[in-house]
């Protein structure tokens, strides 16, 4: 006889046989189904460095600034589903680049968005979702606005964990639909409306491997279709579709001693504009005391160029083009902290993280340097109310 | 060459996570440091949806797995 | 606002009881702690054999007209995971060998004749009765579905759901030693729960850590006959109608209590197989065999 010889059929009817029991059912959703009724607020503060001026050819160096105030509502409803509402308002000032332009001596100068712009953002979404004795379902609906801009989009999520609770599949699938309608200047063309669909989906396992180790890898897909240009920039062509691939890879581990969570999540990123991209980001959770909480994070990103992106804006030139700085080759590091103060009923929240992008930051030696690359400071305060 | 090598990388990420699941299974009643808040995916969800909303609207990349269908007007 | 330690002790299917919870100081505690508590008093109203208003009773009178009767829910569940679980021990695990009771006393010092065992036998035999959820029929007056090896069990359970329920977080509910974890202290330190030596009254065997879950112990112990020095313990097989040998105590931690308690049972009925049997399950374990010899992956 076979000693060793595992038999988890036997333990995977029993398991069955006892979730048709409705306590033992409730028991075994309650891990992950939400017991409490949580609102949660946060305000950002998002605030770009101003241009160099000497980089600045035509109009302010001064760059966007960003208020933020989220809202968030997650409640239990009926025995077995939760709602999330999520809403977020945000205002923004400041200006863009329009064009990159060569100087006779070779060097990138900009050209700024005519005066300093004052936008809102609304978005707004809800999610419900149902949890079974071996995971749950989801559908989300959100709406968008901007002054220029309408979208909806939609999900639906699914997460299956093994009869043991050691793997968990998760998978969706999402759409969104968006409508431009760009703020019109005198004396500057630009398009009237236009409108583009994204579908993305993702896939992914996570699994435990120590009583203080779990790790989840996951690919994710997308596809855009439509209207790609940006339509504030002079002179800005670029393929009506665009497809991303992604691999994720995350790791939780927790140091017992220490009472430090340490968490990786490693991003490479493709696309069929000749974009690839990889981010590390380390964050270390320390607890100090039973309800405080410090994390400091680090995050390194890296991207290549677009196979259309061009140093400098040129009325000659035909076809796809673009020098916007996010098509450009470049990296970035951005540094934070966190801390939190946790309570059975409410916590208190706050961050700060440093964001500068440099082309010598990039995995790749890069010639020329995209003049508008972005350095930011965020801050979030926040707090949540659980009853 | 850059692209070979994150290849490479990612595949032994996944080969590694791939061959620890032959270690005996963590019981449910061992998994109290595993449910902590800050070992979740998202121990903040408010914070990495702004973070990754900044993100996406001023790097060339964007999604990855838990990344919801969001539209975002930022081009 | 904090978390308070609130502790209740009762008295319930024959065991003593124990809440803890950590609650608000804005909770109203004692409707809390009465709410755990009255949910293992409804399971031992509904199922207890000894009160003529039970569920248990009604079936015990349906079985001596050799009648028919539609169970609810709750009691349709708890009898699909007894047939499960009687598949899966090989008939073993039988709720229908509360019959040999009427032969054995344990609380008596004598041990019954074969002959008497004999007599009952025939009325043992889950696979004698038709089941067919809802409906359960007796082909024959005599025979007993007792919910008495397992509901205490799930009693923890159950009242661990109801206080989850409320909004508890942090918790344990012990009925006569059976455990179920809420969840773990305010701190994220789990709970640790002793193991009892079965032999020597206050010594601890092992001490295990619980996050979540449950723990559940079978033993001798609980209660036996002592007959010409040789002990026989009050878990009985469905076969022979005599007590089982081999473990002398098993304790075993898994997702609930039900599970928990009735792996133990099994266990015990297989004697020197019940370690074998908890292994192929991948449940941990730990028991001491007749030698006193300790077994167990709960290290």
């Amino acid at each position: 006889m076979n000693k060793n010889k595992r038999n988890p059929g036997a333990l995977a009817a029993l398991t069955g046989a006892a979730l048709a029991l409705p306590a033992i059912a409730q028991l075994a959703q309650a891990a992950d189904m939400p017991t409490k009724t949580e609102l949660g607020y946060r305000y950002s503060d998002y605030k770009e460095d101003d241009v160099d001026a000497a980089l600045v050819m035509v109009g302010t160096e001064e760059r966007y600034d960003i208020d933020t105030h989220q809202f968030i509502l997650v409640a239990p409803v009926g025995d077995s589903s939760s709602l999330t509402v999520d809403a977020m308002y945000e205002t923004m000032t400041g200006a863009s680049a329009m064009s990159v332009v060569e100087t006779p001596q070779g060097d990138s100068m900009l050209i700024m968005t005519g005066a300093s712009i004052k936008e809102e953002r609304t978005d707004l979404s809800a999610e419900l979702r149902r949890y079974d004795d071996h995971g749950s379902k989801a559908v989300a609906l959100g709406y968008s606005t901007e002054d220029d801009y309408e979208a909806i989009n939609g999900s639906l999520d699914l997460e299956r964990k093994s009869a043991d609770g050691i793997t968990t599949w998760s998978g969706g699938v999402g759409f969104s639909y968006d409508e431009l309608e760009p703020i019109q200047e005198e004396g500057i063309n630009r398009v009237i409306s236009e409108d583009r669909w994204f579908f993305n989906g993702y896939v992914a396992r996570a699994k435990v491997h120590s009583p203080v180790w779990q790790s989840q890898v996951g690919l994710y897909l997308g596809v855009y279709d439509g209207y790609l240009d940006d339509p504030y920039r002079s002179r800005d062509i670029r393929p009506d579709t665009r497809q991303q691939v992604a691999v994720n890879a995350r790791s939780r581990y927790f140091l017992s001693g220490l009472k430090a969570a340490l968490n990786l999540d490693y991003r490479f990123y493709n696309d069929d504009w000749g974009i690839s991209s990889h981010t590390l980001e380390f964050t270390w959770h320390q607890t100090l005391t039973d309800a405080l909480r410090i994390s400091p994070r680090i995050r390194y990103y890296s991207q290549s160029q677009a196979d259309f992106y061009v140093d400098a804006d040129s009325g000659l030139r035909q076809g796809e083009q673009s020098s916007d700085y996010r098509l450009s080759p470049y990296g970035a590091i951005a540094y934070g902290v966190g801390a939190g103060y946790y309570q059975s009923n409410y916590s208190l929240v706050l961050y700060v993280e440093q964001y500068d992008s440099d082309a010598d930051y990039a995995l790749k030696s890069v010639s020329k340097a995209n003049p508008f690359l972005v350095d930011y400071t965020l801050v979030t305060v926040g707090l949540d109310y659980r009853f | 060459m850059i692209k070979k090598c994150c290849s490479v990388l990612v595949f032994c990420v996944g080969s590694c996570l791939l061959a620890a699941c032959e270690t005996s299974p963590v019981k449910p009643w061992q998994r109290g440091d595993l449910a902590r808040a800050e070992m979740a995916w998202e121990p903040d969800p408010m914070e990495s949806s702004l973070r990754d909303h900044v993100y996406t609207s001023k790097e060339g990349s964007s999604g990855g797995v838990g990344t919801g269908g969001g539209g975002c007007g930022c081009y | 606002m904090s978390l308070k330690y609130h502790k209740h002790e009762f008295r319930a299917m024959g065991s003593p009881c124990v809440v803890h919870l950590y609650l608000n100081d804005t909770d109203d505690s004692e409707a809390i702690l009465k709410a755990v508590a009255d949910e293992v008093h409804r399971l031992e109203k509904k199922f207890s054999r000894y009160r003529d208003d039970s569920l248990a009773s009604q079936i015990m009178q349906t079985s001596q007209l050799a009648g028919s009767i539609d169970l609810d829910n709750e009691t349709a569940s708890l009898l699909d995971y007894a047939h499960t679980l009687w598949e899966q021990s090989d008939g073993l695990f039988d709720i229908t060998s509360g019959v040999l009771r009427r032969v054995w006393n344990f609380n008596g010092d004598r041990i019954p004749t074969q002959q008497a065992i004999d007599e009952v036998l025939p009325s043992v035999g889950w696979n004698k009765l038709s089941w067919c959820n809802p409906q359960l029929s007796f082909p024959r007056p005599g025979m007993e579905v007792d919910f008495g090896g397992y509901v205490k069990e799930y009693a923890a359970d159950s009242a661990a759901a109801v206080a989850l329920g409320l909004g508890i977080q942090h918790g344990l509910i012990e009925l006569g030693g059976d455990i179920r974890v809420i969840g773990v202290h305010p701190d994220g330190k789990p709970w640790r729960v002793g193991v009892r030596h079965p032999r020597q009254e206050g010594v601890v065997l092992a001490e295990v850590e619980l996050a979540q879950g449950a723990v559940a112990s079978s033993g001798d112990y609980e209660r036996a006959i002592i007959c010409d020095g040789k002990r026989y313990g009050h878990i009985l097989n469905p076969f022979s109608g005599w007590p089982v040998s081999g473990l002398i105590s098993v304790t075993v931690l898994a997702d609930h209590c039900l599970l928990a308690g009735t792996a133990c049972t099994v266990a015990m009925l297989k004697g020197k197989e019940g370690p074998q049997w908890l292994e192929q399950l991948g449940l941990t374990w730990l028991a001491m065999d007749d030698s006193g010899e300790v077994l167990g992956n709960l290290c």
